[in-house]
């Protein structure tokens, strides 16, 4: 199902260069172009109940005022104040961001097999993210995406 | 309080009024012929002699204003030929430098507005931009050589912007070809290859007119770029005795048509369709809009549906900012779009550029079928004129409401009006220099929010770093009010060129700019970029238009904070600290203003407005800022991003 919408997505053009690799038993980990010219990586592991989008962000110092507003912005996903359509409810997914060695991570733990919905929130969640930094932090991506600087 | 609108008349029909003797009477309005130096801080006067050598705008100015169009017949010249189609096709103005003289004297004869200016770049940006606030098309010519390779910069901006713009230049003669015999030979038609959509070195002198023809066509019809003519000496010279001299001597009504693409029914339907099962339908109204007019069948096709819009593109106004519809200024409602309607949108994103969520599906109403499904991927393409599917559209489509999609818009336009407070209050705790955010609230609030009606004052919105944050507070209440300065292109340095345009066309009430006719006008740079177009500011004082032209001086390059780390290269990024761009506006006879404390710049900017409406005299105001607004840390909230389409849109 989640290779369904995946492919999805990646039949509407969305996605582009899309391909899956089995990275294990249960670990299928599919690759596209997306919303800037660096691949990203999203690891589906049906064992842990997880959708990881891996090393999605590059260049995040723990501690930094990026990661503090990128945490303060993931956390804001659960806010009631939101529209439904675009809040992640808790009791289906569990947003988790990691950094490793300053290569940030986004992932969703999938609650009661609510496959569908965590990979549709996912997708959204990175798309919203990448907006959000757009406005906010062009700096940061005018040097680890491409965006332009002017 | 805000006052309301002037007119009901949106200026739909209008035809441009483009008689010289009315531009050329209205450019004097207001000015002396002979000193100006009694303005503003200028401060030369007191003595005979310095009363002698004061500015002054030649006498040849009121002349000019007298005189009455030459009125040409045959016999004439290639380049009479070649004007008198512009004039009959109603070329609205020709912005220029000396250079290409028969062709611009040709034209000027003919009683079209001509402007001539300092640099051929310049003035090719300022056709570009007058196009832009009009929707009317406009020419810029410069001599052979120089004047033309000058121009390049300007035509690839025009042509990121989709803009009808028509390029002139002479080009020496057929007969020198090849062999640099004397100065200025160069080849231009490959200089513009990918810059414009047709172009053509002019080599037959008795198909002048067909080619001629050929240029108008192309001008009004499709998706608009700029047509560039180049003119050897052997075409505008040629002579002329009758008609029957030129091949191809038609009425514009056997040569082109007023025609347009219409849509195809089934494509209506199917788009009710999708707009029936949407939830959070969005509509995206750029260039194609302004151009064909299409802004009446817009709001009643939104207001009809129920469904909000977003601007985009080279011009801004085609959807009022107060209309309770607009999600121009609520960026964080876009994502939640799940059928977005791009109308007129000639310059695509690709995916991930606008804010839109990857579960969006896209309509697209363009009259070029070849560009429909470039860069985003489409769910249905209509090929047709904006209006004309607009109007079917709203038609077609039933009565729907979508009052908690509604509801989402106005909680993000209240959102980000709440940022746009912070932003305001943290800039205004920086005492020792102005920052931005002060500069756009309190330019926002002085042109929409004091005595000024808010749809009055038109504004080419240009600069880098300062455009970050004053696109955030404009808005756009009519069509032609805000010229989205870098649109597409990305150049820095037009915004005095632009101004030009825009103020000459509000100056003379050029179509949608005729219930505004005269008023000052407003234009935002940086000091970077004033640097490229700064002696323009004679020519808005030498032409009597009263253009604020606000400078963001941080004594730097944009570029300075992504690049200061490096003690070998940040220099590079940096100029004189406090430098005198007001002083520079009084040189050549403007007014200046230098602003140091936040404080006073509301103070200033009345100052420059009222010189502006009671003495048509331009206005720098010279803002001192620093060049370390742009960095978080340190002056949070720093350089800013932006979120397209809507009000801080300018990439596509």
């Amino acid at each position: 199902m989640v290779r369904d919408n995946l492919k999805e997505y990646a039949d509407r053009g969305i996605f582009r260069g899309f391909c899956e690799e089995q990275a294990g038993k249960t670990r299928v980990s599919f690759s596209f172009l997306w919303l800037t010219p660096r691949r990203v990586h999203l690891i589906v592991d049906t064992a842990k109940g997880s959708m990881t989008f891996k090393d999605l962000l590059p260049n995040v110092p723990s501690k930094s005022v990026i990661q503090k507003d990128i945490k303060r912005f993931l956390k804001e996903r659960y806010d009631d104040r939101l529209p439904e359509h675009r809040r992640v409810d808790s009791k289906r997914g569990e947003i988790a961001c990691t950094n490793r060695r300053g290569v940030l991570s986004l992932s969703l733990k999938v609650k009661g097999e609510q496959y569908r919905y965590c990979l549709v929130k996912i997708v959204n969640l990175a798309h919203e993210l990448f907006v959000h930094l757009g406005d906010y932090h062009d700096d940061y991506m005018c040097q680890n995406f491409e965006a332009r600087q002017e | 309080m805000n006052k309301k609108g002037t007119t009901k008349d949106r200026g739909e029909n209008l035809q441009p009024d483009t008689s010289r003797r009315r531009f050329l009477a209205g450019a004097m309005a207001g000015a002396s012929v002979t000193a100006i130096s009694a303005i503003g801080s200028n401060k030369v006067l007191g003595s005979d002699a310095a009363t002698e050598h004061s500015i002054k705008i030649p006498e040849e100015f009121g002349m000019a204003a007298k005189a009455a169009p030459a009125k040409v017949d045959f016999p004439m010249s290639g380049a009479q030929v070649f004007a008198r189609v512009c004039k009959d096709e109603g070329l609205a103005a020709l912005f220029c430098c000396p250079g290409n003289y028969n062709v611009i004297n040709a034209i000027a004869e003919e009683g079209i507005p001509a402007y001539s200016g300092r640099h051929e770049g310049a003035m090719c940006h300022a056709a570009d931009a007058f196009i832009r606030v009009t929707g009317e098309i406009a020419a810029s010519s410069g001599t052979e050589g120089p004047g033309f390779m000058d121009m390049i910069c300007a035509i690839a901006s025009a042509n990121a912007a989709r803009t009808p713009l028509l390029v002139l230049a002479s080009n020496m003669s057929i007969y020198t070809e090849d062999t640099e015999s004397g100065i200025q030979l160069a080849y231009q038609q490959p200089t513009t290859e990918g810059l414009k959509k047709y172009g053509k070195r002019l080599i037959t002198p008795s198909r002048i007119h067909e080619y001629a023809t050929y240029a108008f066509r192309q001008l009004r019809s499709g998706v608009p770029r700029p047509v560039h003519i180049d003119f050897p000496s052997e075409v505008y010279r040629a002579k002329f005795k009758s008609p029957a001299d030129l091949v191809y001597y038609y009425d514009r009504s056997k040569y082109r048509t007023e025609s347009r693409p219409n849509p195809a029914p089934k494509d209506i339907r199917a788009a009710v369709d999708m707009l029936k099962r949407a939830q959070r339908p969005i509509i995206v109204s750029s260039n194609g809009v302004f151009y064909s007019r299409g802004w009446e069948a817009l709001r009643k096709f939104a207001e009809k549906a129920q469904i909000p819009v977003a601007e985009s593109g080279a011009m801004k106004g085609q959807f009022p900012d107060d209309n309770p519809l607009s999600a121009n200024a609520a960026p964080a409602a876009l994502p939640s779009a799940d059928v977005v309607v791009l109308v007129g949108q000639h310059c695509m994103p690709t995916v991930g550029e606008f804010a839109f969520g990857p579960e969006a599906r896209y309509i697209r109403i363009d009259p070029c079928a070849e560009d429909i499904g470039r860069n985003l991927p489409i769910d249905l393409g209509i090929v047709s004129c904006e209006k004309a599917a607009l109007e079917a559209l709203a038609e077609e489509m039933p009565s729907m409401k979508h009052d908690a999609w509604v509801a989402e818009v106005a909680a993000a336009r209240k959102k980000f009006d709440d940022e746009l407070d912070l932003l305001y209050k943290t800039g205004s705790s920086y005492k020792d220099a102005v920052h931005p955010a002060v500069i756009a609230k309190e330019l926002a609030d002085f042109i929409y929010n004091g005595d000024l009606p808010k749809e009055q004052t038109s504004v080419a919105s240009g600069g880098y770093g300062i455009a970050r944050y004053t696109r955030r507070w404009l808005r756009g209440y009519r069509p032609g009010q805000i010229m989205n300065g870098a649109y597409q292109w990305g150049a820095i340095g037009p915004d005095v060129g632009y101004a030009v345009g825009v103020a000459a066309a509000v100056k003379n009430g050029i179509s949608v700019q005729a219930a505004h006719k005269g008023h000052p006008v407003i234009c935002v740079t940086g000091d970077a970029g004033f640097g490229y177009t700064a002696m323009e500011m004679e020519t808005l004082s030498k032409y009597r238009l009263p253009v604020i032209v606000i400078v963001y001086n941080n004594n730097s390059w944009g570029t300075w904070s992504g690049n200061r780390e490096s003690s070998v290269t940040s220099s590079l990024h940096l100029f004189q600290e406090n430098l005198r761009y007001d002083k520079i506006a009084e040189a050549v006879g403007a007014h200046g203003e230098y602003v140091t404390r936040p404080e006073d710049f509301r103070a200033a900017l009345q100052r420059c407005y009222r010189i502006a409406a009671t003495e048509s005299i331009p206005s720098v105001i010279n803002c001192q800022a620093k060049k370390e607004f742009w960095l978080r840390e340190q002056y949070p909230p720093g350089s800013l991003g932006k979120v397209e389409p809507g009000c801080m849109s300018y990439y596509h």
